[in-house]
């Protein structure tokens, strides 16, 4: 009896280390792509890197659960994107536009001017003024080089409706652009 | 952006790198230690699929406790003997009629609440049937099949006394000629 029991506790031991290697290797792979989506929205390196941390430890409490793992990276998304603009939303209400520092992800170089900068802002604008489904559509093809089947992929939709949508949000980023 | 979403003019390509550009930020070169931390911190997995399952099994587990309650509760104390009382209970079982005026016999009054006496027009009025007629009548009816008597009643030892009539007198009823003429008519 005793050894039975102990061989069970070995197995749970040793399923609990895959999961952990599982997560490790999920953790590692997807890290930056849970940062940039927050970041999409947050525009803020430190508030992206709070809800990707968050969307994480909320990812491995359920993690033993997720029947499909290959489907890991698009939970992960959905996660995050929810995270985010729940904290957007919570930092809006707490002070009304602080002026939070739009950050530019590449330094600023003796070539690029000050008109670059102010273009970028202007796009984000635009990119924040898109609905939903279409502003996670182009944040999502815009990161990682992720191609339509891949965006496809993690949002869970038809490859035509992603085609759809990224054409669209398109269309509505040049029209405020102008 | 990758090929295959063959962008429709020059502008596309440019709002595409610029949208790109923006997004190629990364995070710090903590970031993935300070997760692991946080996960290393945080209750393992199965702690709170463990709780989920407790209270899932603690709800369940009310659920029957309280179902099991209202069947015990919901149920007379005192069983009327279904066999006895069928052909009287069948009889008197008509919800709206002249004997709802009537109490309900005292040993079905268990219940708290004297809402409860109503006649219902519902699922359990017609499984436990309710008894509408008078408890006296009912309790000797009771008494009559519990004490069955083989032999017939001797009726011969009642003595039925006449009682005298009232005296009736008649009175004639007033008469008329119909033919007869009165004065006024014909004016």
């Amino acid at each position: 009896m005793h050894e039975y029991t102990e061989r069970i506790d070995a197995t749970a031991f040793s399923m609990e280390q895959d999961l952990q290697r599982e997560f490790e290797s999920r953790l590692t792979e997807s890290s930056t792509l849970a940062f940039r989506v927050a970041y999409s929205v947050l525009r803020n390196s430190e508030n992206a890197e709070d809800v990707a941390q968050e969307a994480f430890a909320k990812a491995y409490s359920s993690f033993r659960r997720l029947r499909d793992r290959d489907r890991f990276r698009s939970w992960l998304v959905r996660i995050t994107w929810r995270l985010a603009i729940n904290r957007l939303r919570s930092d809006r209400r707490r002070s009304l536009r602080e002026a939070v520092p739009v950050e530019t992800s590449v330094m600023p170089t003796p070539v690029q001017s000050i008109m670059a900068q102010e273009r970028a802002a202007q796009l984000w604008r635009a990119i924040d003024a898109l609905p939903d489904k279409l502003r996670l559509v182009v944040v999502l093809a815009g990161i990682e080089e992720h191609d339509i089947r891949e965006v496809a992929a993690l949002l869970r939709l038809p490859e035509g409706t992603v085609k759809s949508r990224l054409f669209l949000a398109r269309q509505r980023l040049k029209e405020l652009m102008q | 952006m990758k090929a295959d979403q063959i962008p429709t003019s020059m502008s596309d390509i440019s709002l595409d790198r610029e949208i790109e550009a923006m997004l190629s930020a990364e995070p710090s070169a903590g970031f993935v230690s300070r997760v692991r931390r946080r996960i290393a911190d945080a209750p393992p997995p199965g702690w709170t699929m463990g709780l989920n399952m407790g209270w899932t099994s603690l709800a369940a587990g009310s659920v029957v406790v309280a179902v099991v309650v209202a069947v015990v509760v919901s149920r007379p104390h005192d069983a009327v003997q279904p066999e006895a009382l069928a052909p009287i209970a069948r009889t008197s079982m008509q919800v709206d009629s002249p004997s709802d005026d009537l109490p309900a016999p005292p040993h079905l009054n268990s219940a708290k609440s004297p809402e409860r006496h109503k006649p219902r027009v519902s699922r359990t009025a017609f499984r436990q049937p309710q008894m509408l007629i008078n408890p006296e009548e009912a309790a000797a009816i009771r008494h009559f099949l519990a004490h069955p008597q083989p032999e017939p009643v001797e009726l011969s030892l009642v003595k039925i006394e006449p009682q005298p009539l009232p005296e009736f007198t008649f009175t004639p009823l007033p008469t008329f000629d119909p033919m007869a003429v009165l004065q006024g008519d014909f004016k």
